[in-house]
């Protein structure tokens, strides 16, 4: 809605003329609430709105009934209070804005107001609040033929996304929007930017071809939102490539731009970069900010308030900086849980060298996939009972012991929580882990080519 | 087509029967990745099974991680590798 509001800008002059014309308007006159809310904040992607005439175009829109200007009031009062770390009073005027929107019959602005409620919460890192939103943004929008809004809310799903943890989400949703025809700058270059840190963050290849073209294209929209996220991903590169000075120009490059439009989170992470790169992170990081507390040395807290967040990664790599083996341990298993390999190597590297023992492997992500938790083996062993097949037969077959097959069929039935050979093969048909075509279940555990 | 090297482990061995079984799965898998334009070429298997080294060529490693999803297999690393032999100057 704020987009829409920024259509009317193309008419500069004529809008110029409105803001004239605006004093004399009368009190109940439907433009007055539109114009108020652009006087607002003339342009959202810099700088921030205006509590004088967010006010007015409150008034405004309430006597002549302008759903569109209520609801931008709404957002743009929200936002305000989130970027001072209001974050209750924030969420309430959010859901006002919603649902003005959702009551007002308009189902664009219903999509365009969610959405935007959804990016405002990201401002103080609120992912797991902002998905419900982003879900019925991109439901409408789809329904509706939303295409701008549709992208835009799909980028910002996949990065709530990675940031929650739900990786081959991100990676799903992120390529979605890459692949579609007409992107606008904001949501194409977020979708590089996600998948560029996401391809670092597993150790995966190609990382810099998305963060360079992601880095290009941010420099010519000049958006603080937009560019400080490539800085720190290209920042984050560099770090996993062991090369700190590197990672140092892209944390410095554009840490004026957070400084002066930013957001706490902005300025905070790129400091907490700088810092992790061996250099003097900016005397003004934000207070009460998670990052600030680990470059001041207080891990532990930090990656509490990170686990209240819902962010495990940001969590794990601050329990990462501790020199506690249980809270490395704990960051170790959930590097591994995400697959972000370069940190897990990394912190069990550490744990070694504190001494640790029996360093858990972490589970294999076969038999994590797997809904009862079989081994391969289990696996293969259940697939030829429910063939039919005895004891003595699957021991033949397998080449092993009776008392190996014996074994082997008491965890099965134990796993399935099944009392006979019988009811473990109706439950595994009836969870569909086997079946009557070879499924993929199959192929990871029993077999598996490559 | 970038060509992609993934090391796979598999803690319990890594156990193909090589009756027709074997073949549909086999089979299983390469179609599994065409639908995503990932083509396996071929792996190595250590001698005690536990790790292979599967060559691949695919779009992106988002296509190869997903096709090791679809199949149910396991990824420790994917390295992006480009083809160098012995008559390269010939």
């Amino acid at each position: 809605m704020l987009k829409q509001l920024g259509r009317h800008r193309e008419a500069g002059a004529i809008l110029a003329d409105a803001h004239r014309l605006a004093d004399s308007l009368p009190q109940d006159s439907v433009e007055l609430a539109a114009i108020y809310a652009d006087k607002a904040w003339p342009d959202s992607s810099k700088g921030t709105p205006d509590k004088a005439w967010i006010d007015r175009t409150i008034v405004a829109a309430s006597i002549s009934n302008h759903h569109e200007a209520l609801a931008v009031a709404h957002i743009m009062n929200g936002y305000l209070h989130l970027l001072a770390g209001r974050v209750p009073a924030g969420r309430r005027e959010l859901s006002r804005a919603v649902s003005v929107a959702a009551t007002s019959g308009l189902e664009d602005l219903e999509a365009d107001t969610k959405s935007d409620a959804a990016a405002f919460l990201s401002v103080r890192l609120r992912y797991a609040a902002a998905e419900p939103f982003l879900e019925a943004a991109i439901s409408l929008a789809r329904d509706k033929d939303l295409d701008c809004t549709l992208n835009y809310a799909t980028a910002n799903k996949a990065r709530a996304q990675l940031f929650l943890g739900e990786w081959d989400e991100t990676a799903a949703l992120a390529t979605w929007v890459l692949e579609r025809p007409n992107t606008s700058m904001v949501p194409h270059i977020r979708a590089l930017t996600i998948l560029g840190l996401l391809r670092v963050r597993r150790g995966d290849p190609d990382a810099n071809l998305l963060l360079d073209e992601a880095l290009e294209k941010a420099r010519k929209l000049s958006n603080v939102a937009v560019t400080i996220p490539v800085r720190a991903a290209r920042a984050e590169a560099e770090l996993a490539r062991e090369d700190p000075d590197a990672a140092l120009l892209e944390a410095s490059a554009d840490l004026q731009m957070a400084l002066d439009d930013g957001t706490d989170y902005e300025v905070a992470q790129l400091g907490y970069l700088i810092w992790k790169a061996g250099g003097r992170p900016p005397v003004t990081m934000p207070r009460h900010n998670p990052y600030t507390w680990q470059v001041e040395g207080r891990p532990l807290e930090a990656g509490r308030r990170w686990r209240r967040l819902g962010l495990p990664y940001e969590q794990a790599r601050a329990f990462a900086e501790t020199d506690d083996v249980d809270h490395l341990l704990e960051a170790l298993g959930i590097f591994t849980e995400l697959g972000a390999t370069p940190a897990r190597t990394k912190t069990a590297e550490r744990l070694r060298q504190l001494g640790a023992r029996g360093i858990p492997r972490g589970p294999r992500p076969a038999t994590q996939a797997n809904p009862v938790g079989l081994t391969p083996r289990e696996m293969q062993v259940l697939q030829l009972l429910a063939s039919g097949l005895r004891n003595a037969e699957i021991a033949e077959q397998n080449h092993v012991s009776h008392r190996t097959v014996d074994n082997q069929v008491s965890a099965v039935l134990a796993k399935l929580e099944a009392k006979s050979r019988g009811e473990a093969v109706a439950k595994a048909y009836r969870i569909g882990i086997v079946g009557g075509d070879v499924t993929a279940n199959d192929v990871s555990r029993s077999t598996s080519a490559t | 087509m970038p060509r992609y090297l993934v090391e796979r482990a598999f803690s319990e061995g890594l156990h193909i029967p090589t009756t027709n079984a074997g073949v549909e799965i086999c089979k299983g898998v390469i179609e599994r990745n065409g639908d995503l334009g990932v083509t396996w070429i071929h792996s190595y298997v250590t001698e005690d099974k536990s790790r292979t080294y599967c060559v691949y060529d695919g779009p992106n490693a988002e296509a190869i991680r997903k096709a090791a999803a679809n199949n149910g297999l396991p990824i420790d690393r994917i390295i992006k590798v480009f083809v160098l032999d012995p008559y390269f100057y010939h």
